[in-house]
């Protein structure tokens, strides 16, 4: 079997910090293969970010990170390359898109040059070449008065109109793996609803692979073939969507399910987990959900549970055990 | 009736005699220790028509009772310290909304103190809610930066209860934080609700949220309310347009039978700002069954039960 388009093989961040290292990513595996969306799903500080922004080399420049793993596109190993070597993957066969995209784009230029900007880099097309390319992506994207727009800075845009530029740019030299860092998290429904809806059909047409990095298990249900779970700073749990919503196993998971509303069952109060994620200064020893597990066990504060068909807890370990 | 909104309009004055309309012709009433839901998509006017309620700005016609007594336009100090005690707020924003040179304990105590109680009594009566709302003694001497999100915001509810008021307006209390914290806020808002009997005024985007917590809800759309009634009524089935799109568009855990969420068609367009509005219905541009009429005469809001409202023509 060959190797799925995209490995991140025990992937370790670390940030040095004044009260000692932050340890954001603790030995993330994750794989994508053409065509497949991925979910990352977990809440704030749980490492989703990270994990990719390490792995294409976008963390913060000039500050010291521990960096150690491997991760690979088309079977090269691309983490820890010079910048130069990733600007060949970067924007090419590998685009990102962000939650904001004000501060992801140039304020100071006009959509349709953006957009054209990373034609002319990549492609080396003309300005003119470039230009009825961008106008062909923005209609692709479902923009709305595309030759108006193209003139237009990206404060005259809205947020979801500013989101279909994004991807349009994403888009625009055919990558083979995209990465959605909260797409949608900072627009309204009805406009969610729109760009997820564009998402699933880009993939389609494109056979793209798709990372869809999200807190919103609701999105995660409607968009993903297959999702992680992380917990500070792990992967706790890898599934097929269906199954992760039928018979979530980790007791993390159980709890995220738990915790939505619409998943309560229209009674209150929900069963909500109790505490809140540890800190990534001293991890807990063992399972770093275990603080907060309501089936806790004594292995589960000493040792760390290895991943089992995906899973990284105890209790299935013991259950099989017994059977 | 606890409170009663009138017909309120709020509206902005822009720049070129332009005027944002941002809460126009309001009418709900909200009975003691009920929960109502105010929800629609950003620039609804929603948390316009929030502050209203606790006097954070004026309406520019209609009116607010309080129990049955009409609230001033401009409110003096005496008002204020008087409805201070009646009607509180908490926020979104948590850290912009508690002072950065107290401590939680006199974040809480503030209220008691201006109130005029004495110091120590405020203190206690302030580590009494603190215990209340589920943060731990240890946390009373800290600052607010010092807490979590999920701490900050708890802290916040301890200081709008301390002053024991009868309602509460909650505009996206828990919409900045993680799933598992929201879980724990949102229930005890609701076992406060509970024990307390506090009315509250829900504001939020999440509709599903609103429908798990809320016994009435109020849907807003530029300003103006489109639908209202019985939580579960509404959401169950939405008799406007505008509510029957924001259903459906909002993502929900899929079930595995239901393939419905990949097949449905998202609505088109995006929200205006309704600006010098014209008289028409304001969710025509976008509606895929507007006729005529929507778009040259505001619908009036028809009761199709008395449980549901719906303002619109084609009802």
């Amino acid at each position: 079997m060959s190797e799925p388009l995209f490995c991140i093989d025990q992937l370790q961040v670390g940030f040095p910090s004044a009260q000692g290292t932050v340890h954001a990513v603790r030995g993330v595996s994750l794989a994508v293969a053409a065509g497949e969306t991925l979910a990352v799903v977990g809440e704030s500080g749980c490492g989703k970010s990270v994990s990719f922004a390490a792995s294409l080399g976008l963390l913060p420049q000039g500050q010291p990170v521990e960096l150690s793993g491997s991760v690979r596109f088309d079977g090269v190993e691309i983490l820890g390359l010079k910048e130069t070597s990733l600007n060949q993957y970067r924007g090419r066969d590998i685009a990102m898109i962000f939650q904001d995209p004000m501060a992801a784009l140039n304020p100071t230029m006009r959509i349709g040059d953006q957009v054209a900007e990373t034609l002319r880099v990549h492609q080396g097309c003309s300005r003119g070449v470039a230009m009825a390319q961008a106008h062909r992506l923005l209609d692709q994207v479902r923009l709305s008065n595309v030759a108006d727009r193209l003139r237009q800075y990206p404060f005259e845009l809205s947020g979801g109109m500013l989101q279909r530029v994004m991807i349009a740019t994403a888009l625009a030299n055919n990558p083979r793996l995209l990465i959605a860092d909260e797409p949608t998290t900072a627009l309204d429904v009805t406009t969610q609803d729109q760009i997820l809806s564009l998402l699933r059909d880009l993939r389609a047409e494109r056979d793209m692979a798709l990372v869809l990095i999200t807190h919103d298990l609701a999105v995660v249900s409607q968009m993903a073939d297959r999702v992680a779970v992380m917990y500070a700073g792990e992967v706790v749990e890898r599934a097929e969507v269906d199954d992760l919503f039928t018979q979530p196993r980790h007791p993390y998971t159980q709890g995220l399910l738990a915790s939505l509303p619409s998943s309560a069952g229209h009674q209150l109060p929900m069963a909500a987990l109790a505490g809140t994620p540890p800190n990534l200064l001293s991890p807990p020893v063992g399972c770093a959900f275990h603080p907060r597990c309501a089936q806790a066990m004594n292995i589960c504060a000493r040792r760390e549970p290895e991943v089992v068909h995906g899973l990284a807890c105890w209790l299935q370990q013991k259950n099989r055990e017994i059977n | 009736m606890l409170l009663q909104v009138e017909a309120v309009s709020r509206y902005f004055k822009l720049a070129r005699g332009r005027m944002l309309h941002a809460v126009d012709e309001v009418s709900f009433n909200v009975d003691g220790g009920e929960i109502v839901g105010i929800v629609g998509e950003s620039g609804s006017g929603k948390s316009t028509l929030g502050r209203l309620l606790v006097g954070l700005g004026s309406p520019n016609s209609g009116q607010i009772r309080y129990n049955g007594t009409v609230l001033p336009r401009e409110y003096s100090a005496r008002d204020r310290l008087r409805m201070a005690s009646e009607i509180q707020m908490i926020f979104q924003d948590t850290r912009g909304s508690l002072s950065p040179r107290l401590t939680a304990v006199e974040v809480v105590a503030e209220g008691l103190i201006i109130r005029g109680e004495n110091r120590l009594n405020a203190h206690n009566t302030a580590r009494s809610w603190l215990a209340k709302v589920g943060l731990d003694h240890s946390l009373a001497e800290r600052y607010p930066h010092e807490l979590s999100g999920g701490q900050r915001q708890r802290l916040g509810i301890a200081r709008a209860l301390a002053v024991e008021p009868q309602l509460l307006v909650c505009d996206e209390p828990v919409s900045a934080l993680d799933v598992s914290v929201q879980a724990q806020i949102i229930n005890l808002l609701y076992e406060i609700s509970q024990s307390q009997n506090l009315a509250m005024v829900f504001i939020a985007h999440d509709l599903s949220l609103v429908q798990l917590l809320c016994d009435r809800v109020v849907v807003m759309y530029m300003g103006k309310v489109m639908e209202q009634g019985d939580a579960a009524t509404v959401f169950r089935q939405p008799g406007h347009p505008y509510t029957q799109a924001l259903v459906s568009s909002s993502p929900q855990v899929r079930q595995i039978e239901d393939s419905t969420a990949q097949n449905h068609q998202p609505i088109p367009g995006e929200v205006q700002a309704p600006i010098n509005p014209v008289a028409a219905c304001r969710f025509a541009d976008r509606c895929s069954k507007a006729e005529a009429k929507c778009h040259s005469q505001p619908p009036p809001m028809i009761a199709l039960s008395e449980q549901q409202s719906v303002a619109c023509h084609l009802v």
